[in-house]
């Protein structure tokens, strides 16, 4: 059952729309597929009224992939999707809860599709079309022939088993497929009609050669025994397109029309006779009358193709839409499209544009000009203008933003598939899913999150008897929670497994020196949990696949950090563990201290901050060799003199002139020196520029109220430099 | 912006629009007595002298930064690039706002904007081997004009780290 409109690379690429439209193709493919891969999981739920809905989706999106695929002769991608429909429609047809194996091969199947999709995009346009047999590595091919073996294998059974049970569906089955298949090669007609003049005649035979394939196919033949009509219309059909794809006629307008209206004329009785089966009648519908083909393929043939994209493209893109309901009388109307795909790059500039238009509005009603005078009428649109800047930025920021649930909805598919590989039984529970976060951060934080997830199944919840022996119920829970906490969002993971093995993490730090054995015992718990994420460290007696292997935590932690997040465990023997993950909502702006010294100002993430203080005489100590250090209750803390740090003269040498800030970078933490603390505020972050690079100390730069540049200081680096310092000093 | 470097501008907006004019436009710029010539290609417009914001840490002749309409642009001052003795900026200083495509958006600070000037490709010679020092790799070439000769900026050596 091939749709393929023929495997000779066409001159498609003669159209000059031909590279947009692969674009489209190739953006609208990867996009769809992510957006139903989430979906797949709940085919193996026992929800069937879930399932159905589902499976419709998939069942479409794969369907218009293939669709277009076929149209720009992506063979491989368009034979794929087919398997893959043909499996998604026996599960439409009826609905049952699919095994893992079922759940894998789809995943699977999206999977290498995003592969092939992707090896499209890494060629240009033209080439992808020019080339289509170079398209794709053979490891790729294989991949998808290996799938399309599989996938055959599973809706052969299923469709046998359904055949077993209930024959009527598979007669309207056949039905809807035939009626799709020949639709599907009209609209492919329709095309050569419209594209004949700039068409090779290669490809108009192609498509004929798929009508008489058609034609000749014993289902189609079963099918329309006793509808005499059809029968004729069938059988001067195909030797019209035998004498055309033998040469004996000469390709024109004419011979097409002729062989467009006899399959139009099947198409139009199998559909009435399709209504005796409660098929809708809208499959007719979907075909274009006589007269409307007539229409379009006279403009082409006096020498005009501009609208080749509009008229072609667009009716195939219609078709699936409408077969795609057609064949689902339940849900009568098409999808509203509520959204719209925009460039990222756009997405981006429009938000640098919006971060300037607040900076430039904040300079602009800060000017020095202004000052002194009494401007009523000005102040109330200057509110006004605030009150919209400030709006624009909200909508602004919440188009990059998408709900976690995007995130969880992945795993669910680790949770499954891991907790299968180490023979435990967990259910995941979700809890603020529809919490929204920067787009960008979310799938940063996928890997993060993976991993996490894993090491709660692998090492946090027991096997099965060992649960039971404790009286928990034998499934494991893993709950991924979402919430805001102020400007952050708070993600967690928790298990109701065993907890974490305080003496086995101690043993295990103190053989890796990470502490010494002198203060093991008094060592809070939290600070204890903490040597999970240094690198190397695991205190897994086995290696798994999954975990064990001690490079996962000080990654994770790692790439949390870069988020400028944070990471927590808390746990309790026997009760379970809990992975706290708190991420700044958006990585597009910040909370800072603002200081001074001398001249220039300085910005402090909040996050960092600790205390503020003036400190007195007696708080300070200085070393003989010149070290600073200043006591805080109980506390030692060394002081990093900013001006020196970074050559400038302070305003006073004297430590108690100005203020000691203590900040806290990876549980170390040191005290700044600064001439004043001028307030907090939110920011956005700058580079500062590629031409400087990184620079010691500093993270980046902001713009200031008053249209100078603050710089942001990067405190795990200015305490970094102290410790050198130090150590330098006591060497 | 200082009169000098709008009327420099304005010559040289004139002539923004053909990137074949441009090959062989040139922005001329004075450190001291001397002139130096700066392919008009690089240069994307040229501003009066900014409040800057003094990044530490970085290269001497990196100034620190300067927001030109929201764009966070290092400066570099030109005469410490080129080892001369550094001057006080004042309100004949201009800013040579500079696109290039390695490294991107930068000012260079020079004592005054002169003219803009078409140079005959012929006409320049290459620059002598006996400047003091490496300063040479900072010279594309001479180039005669009347009784002067400008010294045309290797742009690349001059934005590069050493």
């Amino acid at each position: 059952m091939k749709t393929s409109a023929g495997n000779t690379p066409s001159q498609l690429s003669r159209i000059p729309d031909m590279d947009e439209l692969v674009n489209d193709f190739i953006q609208e493919a990867i996009t769809s597929l992510e957006k139903v891969e989430p979906l797949v999981e709940s085919l193996g739920e026992p929800y069937l009224q879930t399932i159905e809905t589902n499976i419709r989706i998939l069942f479409r999106t794969f369907h218009s992939i293939k669709g277009v695929a076929g149209f720009l002769q992506f063979a491989l991608i368009q034979d794929l999707t087919h398997e893959a429909e043909t499996l998604f429609d026996t599960i439409r047809e009826s609905p049952t809860v699919q095994s893992t194996d079922v759940l894998t091969l789809i995943y699977d199947t999206i999977a290498t599709l995003k592969t092939l999709v992707n090896e499209v995009y890494h060629h240009s346009a033209h080439q992808a079309i020019a080339n289509p047999h170079e398209l794709h590595s053979p490891q790729t091919q294989k991949q998808a022939h290996g799938l399309m073996e599989r996938l055959r294998l599973v809706h052969g059974q299923q469709e046998e088993s359904e055949n077993f049970f209930d024959n009527t569906t598979s007669i309207e089955q056949t039905y809807t497929i035939v009626l799709r298949e020949l639709a599907t090669t009209l609209h492919i007609l329709i095309a050569s009609l419209q594209e004949s003049s700039s068409m090779p005649t290669s490809s108009i035979t192609d498509t004929v050669g798929s009508i008489l394939n058609i034609l000749n196919n014993p289902t189609f033949k079963a099918l329309i025994q006793g509808h005499d009509e059809a029968l004729s219309l069938a059988q001067s059909a195909s030797v019209f397109a035998d004498m055309i794809i033998a040469g004996d006629l000469s390709l024109n307008e004419q011979v097409l029309i002729t062989l467009h209206s006899q399959i139009d004329g099947i198409i139009t009785i199998l559909s009435s006779t399709a209504e005796a089966f409660e098929m809708p009648a809208s499959v007719e519908s979907v075909m274009p009358s006589q007269t409307d083909i007539l229409h379009s393929s006279s403009a082409p043939f006096q020498g005009s193709n501009e609208k080749f994209s509009a008229g072609v493209a667009n009716p195939t893109e219609d078709v699936q839409e409408s077969i795609g309901q057609a064949s689902s009388p339940n849900q009568s109307q098409a999808i509203e499209r509520t959204e719209i795909r925009v460039e990222t790059a756009k997405l981006d500039k429009l938000f640098d544009l919006v971060g300037e238009l607040v900076t430039m509005q904040t300079m602009a009603l800060n000017s020095p000009d202004l000052q002194g005078l009494v401007l009523p009428q000005f102040r109330k649109s200057a509110a006004m203008l605030t009150k919209i800047t400030r709006q624009l930025q909200s909508v602004t920021m919440s188009m990059r933003m998408a709900p976690v649930e995007i995130l969880f909805a992945k795993m669910r598919r680790v949770v499954r598939e891991v907790s299968s590989q180490v023979g435990k039984s967990v259910e995941l529970y979700v809890s603020g899913a529809d919490t929204e976060m920067d787009k960008n951060l979310l799938e940063l934080l996928f890997d993060a999150l993976v991993h996490i997830v894993r090491n709660a199944i692998d090492h946090g919840i027991e096997a099965p008897e060992e649960r039971k022996q404790v009286g928990k119920s034998e499934t494991g829970a893993i709950m991924l929670g979402a919430l805001y906490e102020g400007n952050d969002i708070v993600i967690s993971v928790r298990d109701d497994g065993g907890g974490l093995h305080r003496e086995k993490i101690l043993r295990r730090a103190q053989e890796r020196g990470i502490i010494t054995s002198a203060n093991a015992h008094s060592l809070a718990d939290e600070e204890v949990w903490k040597c999970i994420f240094e690198p190397g460290f695991s205190t897994a007696e086995t290696v798994t696949d999954i975990s064990g292997r001690g490079v996962g935590m000080d990654v994770v932690r790692q790439n949390i950090e870069k988020l400028r997040g944070q990471i927590q465990i808390s746990s309790k023997e026997g009760i379970g563990t809990t992975v706290t993950l708190r991420i700044p909502l958006t990585l597009a702006s910040m909370d800072v201290m603002m200081i001074r010294v001398s001249k220039s100002y300085y910005a402090i993430p909040l996050g960092a901050v600790r205390q503020s203080f003036r400190p007195k005489t007696t708080d300070i100590t200085v070393t003989m060799d010149g070290l600073e250090i200043v006591r805080v209750r109980e506390t030692l803390y060394p002081i990093i003199r900013l001006h020196q740090a970074f050559g400038q003269v302070a305003d006073s040498q004297d430590l108690t002139k100005g203020i000691l800030i203590i900040i806290e970078s990876h549980n170390r933490k040191a005290c700044l020196f600064v001439d004043e603390v001028v307030g907090q505020q939110q920011t956005v972050i700058k580079s500062l520029s590629d031409y400087i690079g990184s620079v010691a100390g500093l993270s980046g730069c902001m713009i200031l109220s008053n249209g100078h540049i603050g710089l942001i200081l990067d405190p795990d680096d200015l305490i970094r430099q102290a410790e050198e310092r130090a150590s330098v000093l006591t060497d | 912006m200082n009169s000098h470097a709008l009327s420099a501008l304005e010559a040289f907006d004139d002539t923004n629009d053909d990137i074949n004019t441009l090959m062989h436009k040139f922005i001329v710029f004075r450190l001291g007595r001397e002139e130096y010539a700066l392919e008009a290609l690089y240069v994307s417009e040229i501003v009066g002298m900014q409040f800057i914001t003094i990044v530490p840490n970085v290269e001497e002749y990196i100034q620190g930064v300067i927001n030109l309409r929201g764009k966070i642009i290092p400066v570099l001052d030109v005469r410490l690039r080129f080892g001369l003795p550094s001057a006080e900026y004042n309100d004949r200083t201009c800013i040579i706002i500079c696109h290039h495509e390695s490294y991107g958006t930068t000012g260079l600070i020079v004592d005054a904007v002169v003219e803009v000037v078409d140079i005959n490709p012929d006409h320049i010679t290459d620059p002598p081997k006996t400047i003091k020092g490496n300063q040479s790799r900072f010279l594309q070439g001479m180039a005669k004009h009347g009784e002067l000769v400008r010294m045309i900026v290797n742009i690349q050596n001059m934005l590069s780290a050493d």
